[in-house]
């Protein structure tokens, strides 16, 4: 079910009806079979699959808490891997196999096959043996939604668990934590402490997710029409030319191609984002609070810069179980940064260009190491990065380098991202259409509308808090009356529906 | 920071107030503040309403409503009704004063002027294209130039409308068209639009006049089916909103919106749609690696494009539609022969193609024939289409013609209207000289 289909539309208001009438009682059991129906309106069976290690995890975290227990008490909640019993270290590991086994089998096993596959024909033609050629087995896999993303959260649990923090011993709390369905297919990646805590309404805890609170509908309501209006109005329009620039068989022009590009460096930010907003905007409805995923990446003055501002769950989930695992700073710290990157690549999809996309990531960010260690060593080069045309500057590279970065990201190949860095950089060869046809498709198309619509709602909402170090991702109209409040939704509903194409599209997030 | 103290009278001042005025007072405030309040959501709605519209109109969104009901023919355009068509293919159309998507033009024709009309349904009004490139304007550029013309101002106008059968072609004429009096004019025939005549099926677009033939052969008018549509509750919502749909952006779109979910529904209940069922994405990479083939009206991969959505193989239920209401249809042309020749104009009929190469040959036949039997010009333009072999410009979008097609069609008028030009500007040479 899309956060942007009819369906999601008839199903959460209804779902929101329920929840808040029930008894108290019922309104987490109630949430985990919305939840449930959510998944399983997609492939009913792969809710068992949810359900199978949401159990195994639920157990694993029982009983490595057990091992915590049986420890000296001194280690409690500050012990490093090293430091775990034995028993706890091969608890956890058996529980990250599962984990990472289920995400490599259906994510990964045609991937791994083809490539061996592949390599084994390389061996064959280098070394002139005489042997058939190799087929890769491919099975017959569909990727369950939201796989990486439940999975991730899974190893989050258990590390932290095996670190010393207390399990969630409410299986219907910890059952919610992984199928709460406004963050159950592409994220943000949820802490467990912090999303059970807010389901802790025993006397004496803060939890706050039963309590109906008229501030968090109208910023639930607000986020969740904002997100809607980036995903259908821009979003959606977006990836008609993306898709469009991005066909393989077509030879655009220089301009096109640029177009082509930027547009999808819009869609995927308005996609994913727009995601994000519709839902934390359903889960602040229903009195819960999802970690922040963005803060305008495209105005990051460096590539660290723009990782700090994109997908924030993914950026801190893996600084947090690989990158610090691996060593973080303390040594090699630019290979960690590149092995972290790669396999954060690697995370998105099972394709080579997404490997390159991560390895490329990884390459800039060790550069940016070194080059802030360059400019720490130079009074001039420091002034001018104070300045507001060095910080321009900045931003405009590291814009540059994140849209070189999208076009490994969505090319079908790296050679088709190659050719289009070339007709970008240095021309378009013969074949190349004379006219300028993603140009004349972007002037007929309402997104430039929607696009200027959004610029002018971005700054006045966020005009007043500009100065303030962190640009919150817009969480607008909090002083304004319902009087206001009510007729704007309105506009911003009847807007999205109005701007949006013929066909509607996934969330790009959907397919990781 | 320096704290201003309350003057000691002001609380005891207000209190007093609150004694003396009692109730009367604090309902007052009420009330007022309650007006307030109306007056600010009244103010925000409004304010909300017209900020809309604006960005609406600059997007040109919610425009694509421009039919209105109209008792005599079924449904006309909405005259001066400005147009941005993203439907298929991309246009930006102004409607006439006089309800045609064309420029304006006098009733009265200066001498030296050689006026066609063009009638027909939506492959004449052609909202896939800009007017610069429908087959209409490129005939007139083209005929403009062309030495048969001997010079003169040729006029070609458009009154073709969305989803007209002949008998609404017919009326079109005999209401509208003559006036213009045009020299020759060129009634569109798309393929099968005989089975159009019956009278079967619902809706907007079903409600219109049915003829039939009497007795006696003549043709009879019957606006039952009309009628009983303006009466139901669709007519009654169109005819109680012509308004909003003449004039609001925002009553467009939430018209296409509610279209769009009906159908949604109606896909639910017929079980070719899952409620829910969306997301079928089983890579774990772009699946739209090969991309639209045209967007918003430009084809991006020419080749790709494909026209899938007649059948390419003629449909029996089509043969029986066109035995039974053929006669109907013959009368119709023979009445618009009839009214050509009373306002002294040569009737040219054309037989327009459709996609994917797809030609109903019977009802092709019977409309030759017609022609060679009442001494009517007949052309063919499936034929043109089906030997066409450019693959790098694709002649529809998905049904209409794109502006290769257009272009297409305007060469073949081009040519093959020389003969009739000829002989009307012959008449015409002849006609003055005889008066004299």
């Amino acid at each position: 079910m899309l956060f942007n289909s009819l369906s999601y539309f008839i199903f959460f208001p209804v779902v929101f009806a329920l929840y808040w009438l029930s008894p108290r009682a019922l309104k987490k059991p109630l949430l985990l079979l919305a939840s449930y129906v959510f998944y399983m309106s997609w492939i009913p069976k792969y809710g068992l699959l949810v359900a199978a290690l949401t159990g195994v995890n639920y157990a694993i975290g029982l009983l490595l808490a057990k091992f915590q227990s049986s420890q000296q008490p001194d280690n409690h909640a500050t012990s490093s891997v090293s430091r775990m019993s034995t028993g706890t270290r091969l608890t956890l590991i058996f529980g990250l196999a599962i984990n990472l086994g289920c995400l490599i089998y259906f994510k990964y096993v045609n991937f791994l096959f083809a490539t061996a596959t592949d390599a084994l024909n390389s061996c064959v033609k280098l070394f002139h043996v005489k042997a058939p050629e190799f087929y890769a087995i491919t099975l017959d896999i569909i990727l369950p939604l939201g796989i990486s993303f439940f999975v991730f959260e899974f190893i989050h649990y258990l590390v932290d668990v095996a670190k010393g923090e207390k399990p969630v011993r409410n299986p219907i709390d910890f059952a919610l934590f992984a199928a709460f369905f406004p963050s159950q297919i592409a994220g943000p990646i949820k802490r467990f402490e912090n999303f059970n805590a807010q389901l802790d309404t025993r006397s004496g805890h803060t939890g706050t997710a039963l309590k109906f609170r008229s501030t968090d509908m109208h910023a639930g309501l607000a986020l969740i029409l904002q997100g809607l209006f980036k995903k259908v109005a821009i979003a959606d329009n977006l990836a008609i030319l993306a898709n469009a620039g991005f066909n393989p068989a077509v030879n655009l022009s220089t301009g096109d191609t640029w177009i082509a590009v930027l547009a999808f460096t819009f869609q995927i930010y308005f996609d994913f984002s727009g995601y994000t907003d519709m839902g934390r905007g359903s889960a602040q409805m229903l009195g819960i609070s999802l970690p922040d995923n963005f803060n305008f990446p495209y105005l990051a003055k460096s590539i660290s810069d723009f990782w700090r501002r994109w997908h924030i769950s993914l950026s801190t989930w893996l600084r947090d179980y690989l990158y610090i695992p691996l060593g973080g700073g303390r040594a090699n710290k630019n290979r960690n940064l590149f092995l972290t990157m790669l396999l954060g690549g690697l995370w998105h999809g099972a394709a080579m260009h997404f490997v390159v996309w991560g390895a490329f990531h990884g390459a800039m960010l060790a550069l940016n190491n070194w080059y802030d260690s360059v400019v720490n060593k130079s009074t001039a080069l420091t002034k001018f990065h104070g300045q507001i045309a060095g910080k321009i500057c900045a931003c405009l590279f590291t814009f540059l380098l994140v849209i070189i970065g999208w076009i490994l990201f969505r090319a079908d190949t790296v050679t088709q991202a190659l050719n289009m860095m070339q007709t970008m950089f240095l021309g378009a060869g013969e074949k190349a259409a004379t006219s300028p046809l993603l140009w004349t498709a972007l002037t007929r198309s309402p997104v430039v509308t929607a696009l200027l619509i959004y610029c002018c709602y971005a700054s006045l909402c966020c005009l007043p808090k500009f100065r303030s170090e962190k640009l919150p991702e817009l969480q607008p109209l909090d002083p304004l009356g319902w009087t206001v409040r009510i007729p704007f939704y309105a506009v911003v509903a009847i807007a999205a529906i109005a701007f949006a194409p013929t066909q509607p599209s996934s969330f790009i997030y959907f397919q990781f | 920071m320096i704290k201003t103290p309350t003057p000691p009278n002001a609380k005891t001042e207000h209190a007093d107030a609150l004694q003396v005025g009692g109730a009367t007072g604090t309902n007052s405030r009420t009330k007022n503040k309650q007006i307030v309040i109306l007056a600010v959501a009244v103010s925000s709605l409004i304010i909300s309403i017209l900020m809309l519209e604006f960005c609406l109109a600059v997007a040109g969104v919610g425009e694509e409503e421009y039919l209105k009901r109209d008792p005599e023919i079924g449904w006309v355009m909405m005259p001066k009704k400005h147009i941005t068509w993203r439907h298929e293919g991309y246009s930006i159309a102004q409607v006439n004063s006089a309800g045609m998507l064309d420029r304006e033009f006098p009733l009265e024709k200066s001498k030296d002027t050689l006026r066609i009309a063009v009638v027909g349904d939506s492959y004449v009004e052609a909202l896939q294209v800009s007017r610069e490139q429908n087959f209409c304007k490129l005939l007139e550029d083209s005929l403009g130039k062309n030495a048969v013309a001997r010079g003169k101002n040729v006029e070609v106008l458009n009154f073709g409308i969305s989803a007209y059968n002949i008998a609404q072609i017919y009326l079109r004429l005999k209401n509208l068209a003559v006036k213009y009096h045009p020299d020759i004019v060129i009634v569109t025939e798309s393929v099968d639009a005989t089975r159009y005549l019956s009278p079967e099926g619902g809706g907007f677009f079903r409600a219109r006049p049915n003829f039939t033939l009497g007795q006696d052969k003549e043709l009879i008018c019957n606006y039952d089916k009309q009628n009983a549509w303006l009466q139901s509750p669709e007519g009654l919502r169109v005819r109680s909103t012509a308004w909003l749909r003449e004039n609001s952006h925002i009553w467009g779109v939430a018209a296409k919106a509610a279209e769009q979910a009906t159908m949604y529904m109606d896909e639910i209940k017929r079980g070719h749609a899952k409620f829910g069922a969306t997301v079928t994405d089983k890579k774990t990479t772009f699946e739209t690696a090969k991309g639209p083939a045209c967007v918003n009206g430009v084809f991006i991969q020419p080749e790709a494009t494909s026209s899938p959505r007649m059948p390419s193989v003629f449909l029996p239920r089509y043969q029986e539609a066109l035995v039974k209401w053929w006669p109907v249809h013959r009368k119709l042309l023979f009445e618009m022969k009839e009214e050509c020749k009373a306002i002294g104009a040569e009737m040219v009929l054309v037989r327009l193609p459709q996609v994917n190469a797809y030609d109903n040959v019977t009802e092709t036949k019977l409309l030759k024939r017609f022609a060679t039997r009442n001494g009517v010009s007949f052309i063919d333009a499936t034929k043109t289409f089906q030997l066409y072999k450019d693959k790098t410009a694709p002649l529809f979008y998905d049904p209409h013609m794109s502006e290769h097609g257009h272009r297409l069609i305007a060469n073949q008028l081009n040519e093959e209207l020389a003969p009739v030009i000829r002989k009307k500007l012959d008449e015409k040479a002849v006609l003055p000289s005889i008066s004299k």
